[in-house]
């Protein structure tokens, strides 16, 4: 017979390897549980920080904030001569849209969703959709200014991981400003997103807008990714690089767009 | 009465993850964040006897969520967290002339040793390590530090245990 403590210890070993058994073999209907009960919470939090956040930065920024609106508005200026130039392209493009019978709503089936867990070192965000509302692996996420956000990851009943374009997980063809380039965006985590294997023949113009080319499965053709910032070229590689300023930071995202099918 | 400081343990590590990924995202600084699961753990590590049970069940409560919440295999961060139970316990035994200004540099040692660990499981994807985090949460883990002794040496004085 085993004494007293030694069954006591056997009881607490065994309860313990049960524990880790049904945590690892359960884990991800254990995280739909917890993403539930969290949601409504992290959510209030989240609007608190903000606000809070807000309020304290332009106490301390306030110097740095009249800059960036001069900037701002300059910049708002360069827009607007540029919005004359387009919208003759629009006309004729909402003319083309007209004529094949194509909006966006036909094109597109939408479902909205809210962020309400964000993390910024794995570069993932939580969305309160999920299976139930037919969300799939692999499904494109947008802003509302069409924004390509990331795309979802993992799904579990009534919420999704999405991972955004800046995880390392993600590479994807894109265009500059409509023409096609070769080479891949990639994130570097971080909220990093560079722009690689790019020939060094190929002209890279820091500024450019990049929208997805659609060569992927689930990610659709044109839709924004970033900002061509800094090229790298170096004698030493065959291939040239450039960062990619993403145009949407993690702590603006509140809700988004899936692109359930197309 | 274990069970229920362990229940409150509980608790409020669950309100720092909710808060460490949602409240603090906006205060985020060069995309560091303060990760106050971690900041607690090694203040609480530090305030408190070291006792092995007490220590492996802090880190599986403090980990928890934080698998919960995390892209990583479930059970990661419990495993860091009683390596950093490990490390602060073996690491404390060579401070000991001025207990605060050494634990402060516990504390510095073990978010090196927890962000490093963490760059190492992404290294397969590339190196990556944020500075700013370390400093960050070096700077909010003082503070999370002193309030947590204050609290131990009231709760002491309060209640005599």
């Amino acid at each position: 017979m085993a004494k007293p403590q030694n069954q006591k210890r056997i009881f607490t070993f065994a309860l313990g390897c049960l524990l880790i058994f049904l945590i690892l073999f359960f884990q991800n209907p254990l995280r739909s549980v917890f993403y539930g009960l969290s949601q409504p919470i992290q959510s209030q939090f989240f609007q608190l920080g903000k606000q809070s956040a807000d309020f304290l930065k332009g106490l301390f920024y306030f110097t740095e904030i009249v800059k960036v609106n001069q900037q701002l508005q300059q910049e708002n200026i360069a827009l607007l001569a540029r919005l004359v130039e387009t919208e003759e392209l629009r006309k004729e493009n909402q003319d083309l849209r007209a004529a094949l019978g194509l909006g966006l709503g036909e094109q597109y089936k939408l479902l909205e969703a809210d962020v309400f867990s964000r993390d910024i070192s794995q570069d993932f965000i939580l969305i309160n959709k999920g299976r139930e509302q037919g969300l799939e692996p692999g499904m494109a996420v947008i802003d509302f200014y069409n924004v390509l956000i990331g795309r979802v990851d993992k799904v579990y009943q009534k919420q999704a991981k999405v991972i955004l374009i800046s995880n390392k997980a993600m590479k994807f063809s894109v265009e500059a400003e409509g023409k096609r380039i070769d080479g891949l965006a990639k994130g570097r985590g971080g909220g990093e997103l560079i722009l690689d294997l790019v020939p060094k023949e190929t002209q890279l113009t820091p500024g450019a807008l990049l929208t997805t080319a659609g060569f992927e499965d689930g990610l659709p053709r044109g839709r924004l990714v970033g900002k061509l910032t800094q090229v790298e070229k170096s004698d030493l590689f065959p291939f040239q690089k450039a960062k990619i300023e993403p145009l949407v930071e993690i702590d603006e995202l509140s809700n988004l767009l899936i692109i359930l099918e197309q | 009465m274990k069970f229920f400081k362990y229940l409150i343990l509980l608790i409020v590590f669950y309100f720092l993850i909710l808060l460490q990924k949602s409240f603090l995202i906006p205060y985020a600084w060069h995309k560091a964040v303060p990760n106050l699961a971690l900041l607690v753990f090694i203040a609480l590590l530090l305030t408190q006897k070291r006792e092995l049970k007490q220590g492996l069940l802090l880190s599986i409560i403090a980990g928890l969520f934080l698998d919960v919440f995390s892209a990583y295999f479930f059970g990661l961060y419990i495993l860091l967290f009683m390596a950093l139970f490990f490390f602060v316990g073996a690491v404390r035994k060579y401070f000991e002339i001025d207990r605060s200004l050494s634990n402060l540099f516990i504390l510095l040692f073990s978010v090196l040793l927890y962000y490093f660990l963490i760059s190492l499981l992404n290294i397969g994807s590339g190196w990556q390590f944020n500075l700013f985090n370390i400093i960050y949460n070096f700077l909010v883990g003082i503070l999370i530090y002193f309030i947590i002794k204050a609290g131990y040496v009231f709760y002491q004085k309060r209640f005599g245990k």
